[in-house]
């Protein structure tokens, strides 16, 4: 940074250092929002920037300035394309004409519509398992939090996998049960905690693990994860929110692909990822998924999901088990591997081996500079820094899709190249 | 005459009451757990508020503690039930605290029959009012407790119900079913009942300290028997 120009203060602060007081005074709103104004003041940062279009692989936003961006998108969850297909746009468009705008009522009580009873069949179909039974929620995050403390207690224990979803981790907190910890994908060291306990009392025992990390794009060490907890008696809880429909053979996640599908008690997908549209589901055996339609709470008393979501996340789950499901499916690996190649030799890609791209940059500080040149160069990313990862860990995530082009993925690893370069994670030696 | 048996637990015995009264008052969870044996959870009727069942059983002579009648006062913490057990949906498992009578032979079978902490205190006392509505139960250290319908409209009616019960008398957690048939009125009318629970050595201080409201009133009818059925226990593999 040159001489003439000062550091700005507000690069010092993160967002995650504005902690509540332990006194009654409430600053940490005022000391938050004055960061926020600080930075807007300078246009150094867009927060909650406002898309003026749907998900596409290319889209326009507005910034909190007015200004109007048009990037590449790589911060969407939309890894298919089906959130704008225009087959589930026209059903969900049906749905709404004859259901009207909302269910207006919990699923146990008179929110249940036929629109979701075809959507719990549709799922049950696709994932091609015989005796199961779905569980719809109005969100990916509801079905952790009420599927497990649904089924867990205080005398039981919850073991996680270290970098387990937030949702996960309240569920289990919520759920009071006793919780232990395994580093991200240790076997070994799960066994341990398994043996650990089962040489105690007789307990019931969750292993909570994912199909594909968020945070680092990597896969669950589902097979060998699995195959433990069965060993030692203890249900499974798998969330393929990131690997549904695009995973496995045939989209049924990295359980089918590490071939351990039928042994997973609780698999769970939300549908605002490869779906396009938003609410969660669990699949587990028909008693246990119709004790959790009335025993998780979030199910219970909150409205069910929206006819009309609904609909078009049926759509897009028969496009995902069809022929252009497939198409898709191996689109967006091949493009994500073509992202890779092409970032390789620039940046680190830690160790991401799915459609979720990661590029380390290392120290937070960066995050706000990083983000205004993506961003202006022409490309919206994600972003992670601590207390997401470590602190020194901070990483851009790229969630590729299938309909992204081969000039899309060009433009924006130049971009990712051009901002290594510039603020300084590239690992090009010169 | 034998019966069938329950849970895998062989039938033991069948009681005769001629006055049943249980009313389940809402504590603290933290105290109330704390006084349950670790491997036991306190059932939670909302978040924060745990279940403490009180009894009193006003028992024929017949029974084995005869050749007088005699009262039961047990003080239990409502748990979650050991589903293991092949046995109909358990309404209420107690995990039982104390159980107190006045008959020395009801005190040394129960004791062994039930695997439950029973002691005999032959001071205890009971008056059940004329009505059969209510009921104060004392002994040498002052009142105990006294419970009743209060403005509660009775509505006798038949009811048969299961349950389990865990006791921790000494070192071993036993366990047992139950199963409760006869003439009861039941309710959830905190404010029209009427009832106060004594300081007194019978209840732990403190579960004692919460707000103690009458979360349920179960009553049998007057003139009527109650039948509990009691099965061997077992020591909790848990
Ligand atoms: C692993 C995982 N589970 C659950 C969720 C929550 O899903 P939703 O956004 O559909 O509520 C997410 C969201 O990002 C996730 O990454």
């Amino acid at each position: 940074m040159s001489e003439e120009t000062p550091r700005k203060e507000y690069l010092d602060a993160t967002y995650d250092m504005f902690l509540g007081s332990i006194m009654g005074e409430k600053s940490e709103y005022d000391r938050f929002l004055e960061w926020v104004h600080d930075v807007e003041d300078d246009d150094a940062f867009p927060f909650e920037t406002c898309r003026v279009g749907a998900q596409r692989p290319q889209v326009s936003m507005r910034r909190t300035s007015g200004e109007l961006l048009d990037v590449i998108n790589m911060s969407s969850y939309n890894y298919l394309g089906f959130g704008y297909h225009p087959d589930v746009i026209e059903a969900a468009k049906e749905a709404l004409d004859l259901y009207g705008l909302g269910a207006a009522s919990s699923p146990v009580h008179s929110g249940g519509f036929e629109v979701h009873r075809k959507l719990e069949r549709t799922l049950v179909d696709f994932m091609g398992l015989d005796g199961r039974s779905a569980s719809v929620f109005s969100s990916g995050y509801g079905v952790n939090t009420g599927v497990i403390s649904a089924l867990m207690r205080r005398r039981h224990h919850i073991v996680l996998d270290r970098a387990a979803h937030m949702s996960i981790l309240e569920g289990a907190q919520l759920a009071g049960s006793k919780l232990h910890y395994f580093e991200h994908n240790d076997v070994d060291q799960l066994r341990e905690i398994l043996k650990e306990i089962q040489s105690k009392k007789k307990r019931r025992v969750l292993v909570c693990t994912e199909g594909v990390f968020s945070a680092d794009g990597d896969f669950g060490n589902l097979r060998g994860i699995v195959e433990a907890a069965k060993e030692y008696d203890a249900m499974t809880l798998v969330d393929e929110a990131h690997s549904f429909l695009v995973a496995g053979e045939n989209g049924r996640g990295v359980a089918e692909a590490h071939g351990v599908l039928e042994d997973v008690d609780l698999y769970v997908t939300t549908f605002s990822k490869a779906l396009g549209g938003v609410g969660g589901a669990v699949i587990a055996s028909e008693e246990m998924a119709r004790y959790i339609n009335w025993y998780a709470k979030c199910r219970m008393f909150s409205c069910a999901i929206d006819p009309a979501v609904t609909a078009g996340v049926t759509k897009a789950l028969e496009l995902g088990g069809s022929s252009i499901g497939d198409e898709r499916r191996k689109r967006v690996k091949s493009n994500a591997m073509k992202l890779r190649e092409m970032l390789a030799s620039d940046v680190d890609l830690g160790v991401s081996e799915s459609w979720i791209v990661t590029v380390n940059y290392g120290d937070e500080e960066r995050t706000i500079p990083l983000l205004d040149a993506l961003q202006r160069k022409g490309l919206d990313a994600s972003v992670l820094q601590f207390p997401a990862v470590p602190v020194g860990e901070s990483r851009i995530r790229l969630f590729v899709t299938s309909e992204h082009t081969d000039d899309q993925l060009r433009k924006a690893a130049d971009i990712i190249i051009a901002a290594a370069n510039e603020i300084g994670f590239s690992t090009r030696s010169s | 005459m034998s019966e069938p048996s329950l849970g895998g637990l062989a039938f033991a015995d069948l009681w005769n009451i001629d006055f049943h009264c249980a009313f389940l008052f809402e504590v603290p969870v933290g105290p109330a757990e704390a006084l349950l044996p670790e491997d036991l959870e306190a059932v939670e009727a909302a978040p924060g508020l745990a279940l403490m069942s009180l009894i009193h059983a006003h028992y024929t002579p017949e029974n084995r503690g005869g050749p007088e009648p005699f009262d039961e006062i047990v003080c239990s913490i409502l748990v979650h039930p050991d589903l293991s057990l092949d046995m109909p949906t358990p309404r209420l498992t107690l995990g039982v605290l104390d159980v107190w009578s006045n008959s020395q032979a009801f005190v040394e079978y129960k004791t062994g029959a039930l695997g439950m902490p029973v002691h005999y205190h032959p001071s205890l006392r009971s008056e059940i009012a004329e009505d059969r509505l209510s009921t104060k139960v004392w002994d040498h250290d002052g009142p105990i407790f006294e419970m009743g319908l209060g403005k509660i409209e009775p509505n006798f009616h038949e009811e048969s119900f299961y349950g389990q019960y865990f006791a921790q008398p000494e070192q071993d957690l036993n366990q047992g079913p139950w199963r409760w048939s006869g003439r009861l009125t039941e309710h959830q009318r905190p404010r029209e009942a009427s009832s106060t629970l004594h300081s007194h050595p019978f209840f732990p201080e403190s579960v004692l300290r919460g707000s103690l409201r009458c979360n349920m009133q179960q009553l049998s009818e007057p003139g009527a028997t109650v039948n509990m059925r009691t099965y061997a226990y077992q020591v909790a593999d848990i």
